[in-house]
């Protein structure tokens, strides 16, 4: 790779700590252009410990005595430490690091006003309003923005040019003010023992439960408009790739059964988001720990990942998929060897070849070792609608994120590991034999 | 509710008010199942059974505006046929269900119960009663929306005990006047409505609009009489014994011993020697002895007439040690670590010239009885804790925000409100100095001393703590019923001031609540490790407020002796051997609940060591590794550097009884600081042993509300077939056919077994694998308050208080009022 030859030192002894729950790693890290591999003595177990340079997110060195420390900071919000023997080592190592994220920094591309894909939906909907129905535009935009985005060319239906048709603001707040109340948030579960006595106050204040509990709400708003009154609705926003997309495929999952599957969950994603033009590469180019500027991150897809926890949280038998599903969405939209979530929209990624050239992120977790850590073992088809509560009472901070690795595991959790093989010993016996004696016996 | 209903109307209305035997058409009337399946409909979206009776209503459909019941009467009038034959079994029905000794103290008919208060279309007609233990309404009519009602054999779903009542408010909206009563007040008005402030956070309206003004207003009165009585005496626990006794006759089969006394039977009650010599035999403390010199109550009223003591103290020494102690409470033992350490409650030496002497002698007798002769670790609660008046304040806080009507109001300020009533720091203050002193117990091997002024409330609440984390024996439920028999009810905790019974009380205050609470976050992190679920918790918590058994209801057992003595002689009650009244215990829940609904109380992830789904060796899989972690990582547990407050830190702050947490420190601490921090962190590598000590993450992302206690009335928080209930129900389906099997499988082995074994042994589970009339599936009737329901319980501005209220109300403003004008 192009990338190799800026790398200054391959090789280091170094030992890596992971985190409370893991133990530390010893061996000999290596650096390549894509990856930092950590490979033990052979006595030890012969796992490689593999990390992605793109999944970096923000680096600190730190040397004492005749060693170093690197401190690694993570777009998936783990923290990982490197003590590496030798201060020379260490920072050469550091440099490398930090010289292949710059180069390793995506592209913008040239951005695109609307994402054609929208368009088509929005045309479509429109002709597909029978006279006479009703329908509600969801703007998520307050009225003084969609006014603002007017005067500069901009869209909001005219009244008159679409009758039967009510518009309906519910302001969601995206880009930047999102992307800061995330970092905020990060920041404070960060130091979790500095803030330990104004917790809920700091949690407040980084206004990050307030954005999923309006994104929970304003998805209620246009499920319960389809759903109760029968009405068409269309959802948009300023460009429709971001907190549209997130009112839709929330709304869908409240109400289709069918998109709380497995499979259906992925669909969603990929029609909803990845097909309908959500800028993944723009919007998650940065996490949480960089410290350079945003420009157009954001963290949406993470915010329709923490309603979708929400959701599961409130319904618990609901959603097949279980929150280590959407960990892995999280952390493949951020850093991932597969290439479903590369480039801005479906033209960039024809223009790539990202379809041919890459392997799928969805036969990845197809993979039956991937399953069991994905699934809900808890679920039971719900045909029903699911309506949450939003009322901030209801709603909770994902630990599973945004705690994670830096709290040590919760013994409800030991339990549902637990629960997870009582399952699937139940699924295996009834496999096995086709009759059960507990319905003989119970009776 | 607005002056909506005009004078013309209730004029009208008023007519058949003055003939209370035609009661009957008010039950055909508000046509409540047709209203509700539509509202149902709509709400939901699914398939639901129809669970409301099939009274066909067919009334029009009615605006929003506050009741105007003028149109109602006349609309509908019912076939005056069918309404005589069947007036007369109705107005049977109306008759209020009553408990030995109760009697009716005042009536009033034709009352409206408001279920929602923007719309009278839901209310429910009937008859208010007010007797000697509870208030009652009484109707015919279905509770709308609801599909479930736990049912407690002592109340109805209306029924309010007397002493749950917080605050009576009557008002009367043609004068625009209110008044809060209190006992012995004068009415001027006459009120339209009546609003029942409880203490378990309902708050339940009543309207008068129909009835007789001056019953109306006898009713109030009678409740305000009636729910704050003069004497300790009138509480109708004493009326209801008195009969059982004078019932002599009926006594040996009115005394619950069957089979649903049986949990009550299993429950030593810490009144006699015997339940503390085999307390002490259980833990196997050597070097402690129970002591006798209490019986009768010679030394201390407040402490129980058996206490344990260190064998090297002689009963002479410990009579004239006592008169140093406030209240003459001398140290008692409550619990022995299998290491020797031991537990010990003290209160306060108030002599100050003896104290040193005292103290000394007292620490020397303790270090005896260890078996390492360890050193004596004393914890003085009333410096590191919140008082009592804290944590009052911090509840009324809570229930306000709780109730808070405009629930909107506080969404956007919610987290920051909530710290504000400092509930959950307190709450993570007693979790933390108990599991501190976990440390000191298990780790050090010390045995520890509570020290409190009195040694009846922050005493309580740790001992206990302490103990359910140390000893899975408490965990399960008798064992958790003892401990409360032996720390709170026999230790002296003051649950009649506390709990404040007689509405007199200077004092009271949730400290029994805050017990529960704790105990709940213990659960709450470590589900497996309880045999009770959280609906024992709170059930345990409600039955407080039930002024029928004896257990919540006294000072002390002295004051229990004493009082029910008195009472027994001015009615003429022959006690014969035994030391006051004989009340109904608590733990009898027999009394209040059906075999089938106690088995709401466990818990399907209970692990214990006699169920036979751990014995397949899956235990194992508890296992977690965790190895050391470098501090200069960012996010080091919360619990590990700043979980225990060293010795130091504990001692200089003399005055302050606010609890401080400190953010964690950088300046180097000292030994036993750092050790405490490395137990609790090999404690946490360590695999979870379920039946070993437990300890609580103490971040404040670990420490949640209490919602199903806190929230269970409140509409807007209800998740509709969601909630950790679901979870609850799928589990037990799980654990019970594991029970199921492995009993059949157990069977055979054990030779000719009867075949209806598994038919005689009832299952611990509530929802069952499938039973008869379980379809796959979640049960319909699940909600995030089940098994309370919020209907009815919580007068509120909309009955639907589905989450999606707030988008009905709130869509009506955008949405066009065609689209919408026929929701409600």
């Amino acid at each position: 790779m192009e990338f190799a030859e800026l790398i200054r030192t391959g090789q280091a002894q170094a030992e890596l700590l992971r985190g409370p729950e893991e133990p530390p790693l010893r061996g000999t890290l290596c650096i390549t252009g894509h990856h930092l591999l950590l490979s033990p003595g052979p006595q030890a177990t012969p796992d490689l410990w593999l990390l992605l340079l793109r999944n970096v997110d923000s680096i600190e060195k730190r040397v004492a005595g005749d060693s170093g420390t690197i401190t690694l900071r993570c777009k998936d919000l783990r923290v990982l430490q490197l003590d590496i023997e030798g201060v020379e080592a260490t920072l050469d190592i550091a440099r490398s690091i930090e010289v292949l994220l710059r180069a390793g920094q995506p592209l913008t591309g040239p951005q695109k006003r609307r994402c054609s894909e929208d368009e088509d939906l929005l045309r479509a909907v429109l002709a597909g309003a029978q006279p006479g129905a009703r329908g509600f535009i969801v703007d998520t935009r307050s009225p003084q923005a969609a006014k603002q985005a007017r005067m500069t060319g901009g869209g909001t239906e005219a009244k008159a040019a679409y009758p039967g048709w009510k518009r309906l603001h519910r302001p969601l707040e995206t880009g930047r003010p999102l992307q800061e109340s995330f970092v905020r948030l990060v920041e404070a579960c960060g130091d979790l023992e500095q803030s330990m006595d104004r917790w809920l106050n700091r949690l407040e204040s980084c206004r990050w439960l307030s954005h999923v509990k309006e994104t929970l709400s304003t998805a209620c708003l246009a499920a319960q408009s389809m759903e109760q009154e029968g009405a068409c609705v269309l959802v948009h926003g300023a460009e429709g790739t971001d907190s549209t997309l997130l009112i839709t495929s929330l709304a869908q999952l409240i109400l289709d059964p069918l998109s709380r599957t497995m499979a259906g969950f992925q669909e969603l994603i990929e029609r909803e988001w990845i097909q309908a033009g959500h800028p993944f590469q723009l919007r998650c180019a940065h996490s949480a720990f960089s410290h350079a500027r945003p420009k157009h991150e954001a963290p949406t897809f993470l915010l329709f990942l923490d309603c979708v926890w929400q959701l599961g949280r409130q319904f618990p038998l609901s959603l097949e998929f279980g929150e280590g599903m959407l960990l892995a969405l999280f952390d493949h939209a951020y850093a991932s060897p597969f290439g479903t979530f590369l480039c801005n929209n479906e033209k960039e990624r024809c223009l790539c070849e990202v379809r041919t050239r890459t392997h799928s992120l969805w036969s990845g977790l197809s993979q039956p070792k991937e399953q069991r850590k994905l699934r809900n073992p808890l679920y039971v088809p719900n045909p029903l609608a699911i309506w949450p509560s939003a009322e901030p009472q209801s709603l909770r901070l994902w630990q599973g994120l945004f705690l994670r690795g830096t709290r040590p595991p919760e013994p409800s959790e030991v339990a549902w590991e637990k629960v997870w093989q009582i399952v699937t010993d139940q699924e295996k016996t009834e496999g096995s034999q086709p009759t059960d004696s507990a319905s003989e016996a119970g009776p | 509710m607005g002056p909506g209903s005009s004078l013309l109307g209730r004029a009208l209305r008023r007519v058949p008010a003055r003939q209370p035997a035609r009661s009957g058409w008010l039950q055909t009337e508000p046509g409540q199942s047709h209203r509700e399946l539509s509202a149902r409909g709509r709400r939901g979206g699914g398939s639901r059974a129809a669970t409301g009776p099939g009274r066909a209503g067919g009334r029009i459909m009615f605006s929003l505006k506050p009741p105007r019941p003028t149109f109602r009467s006349y609309l509908l009038p019912p076939p005056q046929t069918d309404d005589k034959i069947n007036s007369e079994p109705k107005i049977k029905k109306l008759e209020p269900v009553l408990l030995p000794g109760e009697i009716v103290v005042n009536e009033v008919n034709f009352v409206r119960k408001c279920i929602a208060s923007d719309t009278s279309q839901y209310d429910l007609w009937g008859k208010l009663i007010c007797s000697n233990f509870k208030i009652s309404f009484i109707t015919d009519d279905p509770m709308p929306l609801q599909k479930f009602h736990y049912r407690n054999l002592l109340l109805g779903e209306h029924d309010v005990p007397l002493t749950c009542i917080e605050q009576i408010v009557t008002l009367n909206d043609h004068k625009r006047k209110q008044k809060v009563l209190g006992p012995n007040q004068k009415l001027k008005f006459n009120p339209t409505e009546l609003i029942i402030y409880c203490k378990d956070f309902r708050i339940v309206r009543f309207r008068f609009d129909e009835s007789g003004p001056e019953s109306a207003k006898k009713v109030c009165l009678a409740i305000a009489h009636y729910s704050q009585p003069t004497d300790l005496q009138l509480l109708f626990a004493f009326e209801y014994v008195g009969k059982k006794y004078h019932n002599s006759a009926s006594k040996a089969n009115g005394a619950p011993l069957g089979a649903g006394g049986s949990s009550s039977q299993k429950t030593p009650l810490f009144e006699t020697y015997s339940d503390w010599d085999r307390e002490v035999k259980r833990t196997g403390a050597l070097g402690w002895r129970v002591c006798s010199i209490n019986e009768g109550y010679m030394i201390s009223t407040c402490l129980p007439e058996y206490f344990v003591v260190p064998s090297s103290l002689a009963d002479q020494d410990l009579k004239v040690f006592s008169h140093s102690f406030v209240g003459r409470r001398m140290p008692f033992w409550c619990w022995s670590h299998s290491n020797g350490s031991a537990l010990v409650r003290t209160a306060l030496i108030r002599d100050v010239l003896q104290q040193r002497k005292i103290e000394q002698r007292i620490c020397n007798a303790i270090t005896k009885s260890h078996p390492q002769r360890s050193d004596v670790y004393k914890s003085d609660l009333d410096k590191t804790l919140p008082n009592i008046q804290d944590i009052q304040v911090a509840f009324v806080k809570l229930k306000q925000l709780c109730v808070n009507e405009p629930f909107e109001e506080t969404e956007e300020k919610w987290l920051s409100s909530l710290e504000n009533t400092r509930w959950l720091e307190y709450v993570r203050a007693f979790l933390k100095h108990a599991a501190e002193l976990v440390y000191v117990l298990e780790s050090k091997r010390l045995s520890v001393v509570l020290q409190e002024e009195e040694g009846r409330d922050l005493s309580c609440i740790i001992a206990s703590l302490v103990q359910v984390m140390l000893d899975p024996y408490f965990r399960t439920i008798t064992g958790f019923q003892s401990l409360i028999q032996k720390e709170w009810v026999m230790a002296g905790y003051p649950f009649l001031d506390r709990c404040n019974h007689l509405k007199r009380s200077e004092k009271e205050a949730p400290v029994f609540l805050l017990f529960l609470d704790t105990t709940w976050q213990l659960l709450e992190q470590c589900p497996a490790a309880f045999e009770f679920s959280e609906t024992y918790l709170a059930v345990l918590h409600d039955s407080t407020r039930v002024a029928l058994f004896g257990t919540f209801l006294f000072n002390s057992p002295h004051q229990r002796v004493q009082q029910s003595t008195e009472f027994a002689i001015s009615k003429n009650i022959q006690l014969g051997d035994e030391k006051g009244l004989k009340f109904p215990s608590v733990w009898d829940w027999s009394l209040q609940f059906t075999p089938k609904d106690r088995t709401l109380f466990h818990n399907p992830f209970y692990i214990g060591k006699n169920t036979p789904c751990v014995q397949n060796g899956s235990v194992k899989s508890f296992k977690r590794t965790k190895k050391s972690y470098s501090s200069t990582l960012r996010g080091m547990p919360a619990s590990l550097k700043n979980g225990i407050i060293s010795e130091e830190e504990l001692r200089p702050r003399r005055n302050s009884l606010i609890l401080q947490v400190k953010p964690a420190s950088l300046e180097p601490r000292d030994s036993q600081d750092w050790d405490a921090e490395q137990f609790f962190r090999e404690w946490a590598s360590r695999p979870a042993d379920l039946h070993g000590t437990i300890l609580p993450h103490l971040s404040g992302a670990h420490i949640k509300l209490w919602k199903l206690c806190y929230f269970r009335w409140v509409p807007e928080a209800q998740i509709q077939h969601g909630g950790f209930i679901t979870v609850f129900h799928k589990l037990s389906l799980l654990a019970d056919e594991v029970d199921v099997l492995s009993r059949a499988l157990r069977q055979p082995r054990g030779g000719p077994v009867p075949a209806s074994g598994p038919e005689l042994a009832p299952s611990r589970l509530y929802f069952r694998a499938g039973g008869p009339h379980d379809a796959p599936g979640t049960p319909d009737f699940l909600s995030s308050s089940f098994p309370f329901s919020p209907v009815g319980n919580l007068c509120r501005r909309s009955i639907s208080g589905t989450p999606l209220s707030k988008f009905l109300s709130g869509a009506k403003i955008w949405l066009s009022t065609e689209t919408l004008a026929n929701e409600d």
